[in-house]
């Protein structure tokens, strides 16, 4: 059981800065995860929090009690890591009792942990094996086994489902996210998958170039993106984006572009207007509130059909506005072919204004 | 293009006529010095005797090498003193300069070719090297040893090390000669211990000493078999150190089995008796190192 706290976190490999003043802080048995792209830094953030970097400025508390130089073995935190990093010359039985050993506990106790802890992870069959023997995913549950064995104070995971397959993958997020309810043990977890992040997070850190974009649940992330990163790096197919004019004419706020011109809500138009740096700005619609329109309206473009993806239970329809091209998710299937020409028109309410030079949301 | 045949075509022949260079030189430099040396041994000939031509006796070489040989014997020993007080230490040294240069340290690539120099060295140049080292009337240990008052304390007085230890002297010779061989094989093997294992093992609650201890060491295990292995068999072969630095001497005291092989064959001329020698040292280090890999429960083939 531990809260965690990071303060002004610098990290610097020779001229680049992979963790630029990063803080955060992650509660008792939260699932906390460092999303971002690569290089954006959340990898190397988690191995300050476990002690395998050392960083260049910034505090890392666990529990109140400053750990920055804490050897990692003293930090009672279980990294799990993309390789599993399992002991190719020990046994899975050896591979998880490893830590127990190293603490020197009873042989008795050992043998009940570790038993008890392939029970839970259903590998008991396998203890007897080396780790090159298991397939992919039985590697992955005896990496998990040994991280849990130990009961730490945090866990620490790094992309642990990367290496897996795809359908593997999908079980495991469930079954790792019901593991971390079920041991309450604070957890911090890298990925680069917005999809897992979304899925498993109590709360998410959206990270790129070593700077934190936005810290929130992934509910905020996907309806209250801060900036455009965070708006096109959550959600998929990511949120289109179109760049134009604010103006104000005639008591409208309208959006010019040289293909269209939208009539923006009065209120957001005017927040937007207010805020924005100049007068040209990003708006951000997301696929899933793009529709086909039937008639002409105020709202409705006209588009022409570029592919149809369909994926069964829906259908992402990709179109082209002038010689752009964006994405359009609808419920259902979609009788169109390449060529068609078509309206569509989007949901007033779920649109986003950005600045175009800072970035920043204009409306939230 | 080319047209591609059949496959049957290719084998049996082809794979015959592409051996065929490789196999012509195991058999000229390998299989026939070899029988022809088992030839030998069974032989009377001694070069010394012009007029005595070889004539078969069957097995008396080995009757009097193995019965009534004391210098053979004296040989052997004082090879195994060379292994066991060698090897070893070659094997701790080495696996200390790999771990410091696998940690590294500034200045390591600077470094690092000086502690190779001695692997690029033949016997004899390494021999000469160590002899003028311990030289007493004008070699610089001599002054380090009487400076640092190592003559005094230890020895009890100037002594000519050549002549009081001369096995110590070649064994010296041999440690700085063949660790970096040790060296480099364990960095190579370092190496090669994936990163995320350590810093699994630390996670783990392991020190850097138990991560070595636990983690490292037996992923190093075959590395360290592979090395031991090629020196136990080198050291049997162990001839420029000796032959130059002390010709074996005083008396026999540090005449190593190669150099005696050698004064058989080349000073006495008794080339039978020598090829006889030969045999017998070549099932020693086969039944040696069979002992060694039971031991070290070595496989050459299939991981662990």
């Amino acid at each position: 059981m531990a809260t965690l706290q990071v303060r002004n976190l610098v990290k610097r490999f020779g001229e680049t800065i992979a963790v630029n003043k990063v803080s955060f802080d992650v509660h008792d048995g939260e699932f906390m995860v460092l999303l971002g792209p690569s290089g954006s830094g959340k990898t190397t953030t988690l191995r300050c929090i476990a002690g395998l970097e050392m960083p260049d400025e910034g505090e890392i508390y666990l529990d109140g009690e400053l750990i920055n130089y804490v050897p990692p073995k003293d930090r009672d935190m279980a990294m799990v890591f993309q390789s599993y990093a399992l002991y190719p010359h020990m046994t899975v039985y050896d591979n998880i009792a490893f830590p127990l050993k190293l603490r020197k506990l009873p042989k008795s106790e050992i043998d009940s942990r570790v038993k008890e802890v392939a029970e839970m992870l259903r590998i008991s069959h396998l203890l007897g094996r080396k780790p090159h023997q298991l397939s992919g995913g039985e590697q992955q549950r005896v990496a998990l086994a040994r991280a849990i064995v130990r009961k730490p104070r945090v866990f620490l995971m790094d992309e642990p489902l990367s290496n897996l397959d795809a359908k593997l993958r999908v079980y495991m997020r469930a079954e790792l996210k019901k593991l971390q309810k079920e041991l309450g043990v604070t957890t911090i977890y890298v990925t680069h998958d917005q999809v897992e992040a979304m899925t498993m997070a109590d709360r998410v850190i959206v990270l790129n170039k070593g700077i934190i974009q936005q810290l929130g649940t992934p509910y905020e992330l996907y309806h209250k993106p801060q900036n455009l990163f965070v708006a096109g790096f959550v959600g998929s197919p990511p949120m289109n984006f179109f760049e134009g004019e604010l103006v104000e004419e005639d008591g409208r706020i309208l959006f010019k572009t040289s293909e269209f011109t939208l009539e923006l809500p009065y209120e957001a138009g005017r927040i937007a207007l207010r805020k924005a740096s100049g007068s040209i700005v990003i708006l951000g619609v997301r696929p899933e509130h793009i529709y086909v329109a039937e008639e002409k309206g105020p709202r409705s473009i006209e588009a022409t059909v570029f592919v149809v993806e369909p994926l069964g239970s829906e259908t992402i329809l990709d179109f082209k506005i002038g010689d752009k091209i964006y994405k359009l998710r609808h419920e259902g299937e979609l009788d169109f072919k390449p060529g068609d020409k078509i309206l569509v028109t989007y949901d007033p309410d779920r649109i986003y204004l950005f600045d175009k030079k800072t970035g920043k949301a204009l409306l939230y | 293009m080319p047209r591609i045949r059949k496959k049957k075509n290719y084998t049996r022949k082809y794979v015959l006529i592409l051996l065929l260079p490789g196999l012509i030189l195991l058999v000229a430099v390998v299989i026939f010095p070899f029988l022809y040396t088992l030839w030998l041994s069974f032989l009377r000939w001694n070069l010394r005797f012009s007029w005595a031509k070889p004539h078969f006796i069957g097995l008396e070489n080995y009757k009097n090498a193995i019965l009534s040989d004391p210098r053979f014997y004296n040989s052997l020993e004082k090879t195994f003193y060379l292994m066991a007080g060698a090897v070893p230490i070659e094997l701790l040294l080495g696996l200390g300069l790999a771990l410091l240069f696998h940690t590294g340290f500034p200045g390591k690539r600077i470094t690092m070719p000086f502690f190779l120099i001695p692997l690029a060295l033949s016997g004899a140049v390494v021999g000469l090297i160590w002899g003028l080292i311990f030289v007493l009337t004008y070699g610089p240990l001599d002054y380090i040893f009487q400076v640092t008052g190592i003559w005094r304390f230890v020895f009890g007085g100037r002594v000519d090390l050549l002549i009081s230890h001369p096995m110590g002297c070649i064994i010296t010779a041999d440690i700085w000669q063949w660790t970096p061989f040790f060296f480099i094989i364990l960095l190579a093997a370092l190496s090669s211990v994936p990163k995320d294992l350590m810093e699994a093992a630390m996670m783990d609650g392991a020190s850097s000493t138990q991560a070595f201890r636990y983690i490292a060491l037996p992923m190093l295990k075959p590395a360290i078999a592979v090395a031991l292995i090629i020196r136990m068999i080198d050291v049997f072969k162990t001839f420029g150190v000796p032959f130059v630095m002390t010709k074996g001497g005083p008396g026999y005291a540090s005449e190593v089995v190669s150099l005696y092989i050698y004064n058989e064959a080349l000073q006495y001329l008794d080339i039978a008796y020598a090829a006889t020698l030969s045999v017998i040292v070549i099932v020693i280090i086969i039944v040696f190192l069979n002992a060694f890999m039971k031991a070290f429960r070595f496989k050459f083939t299939g991981g662990g």
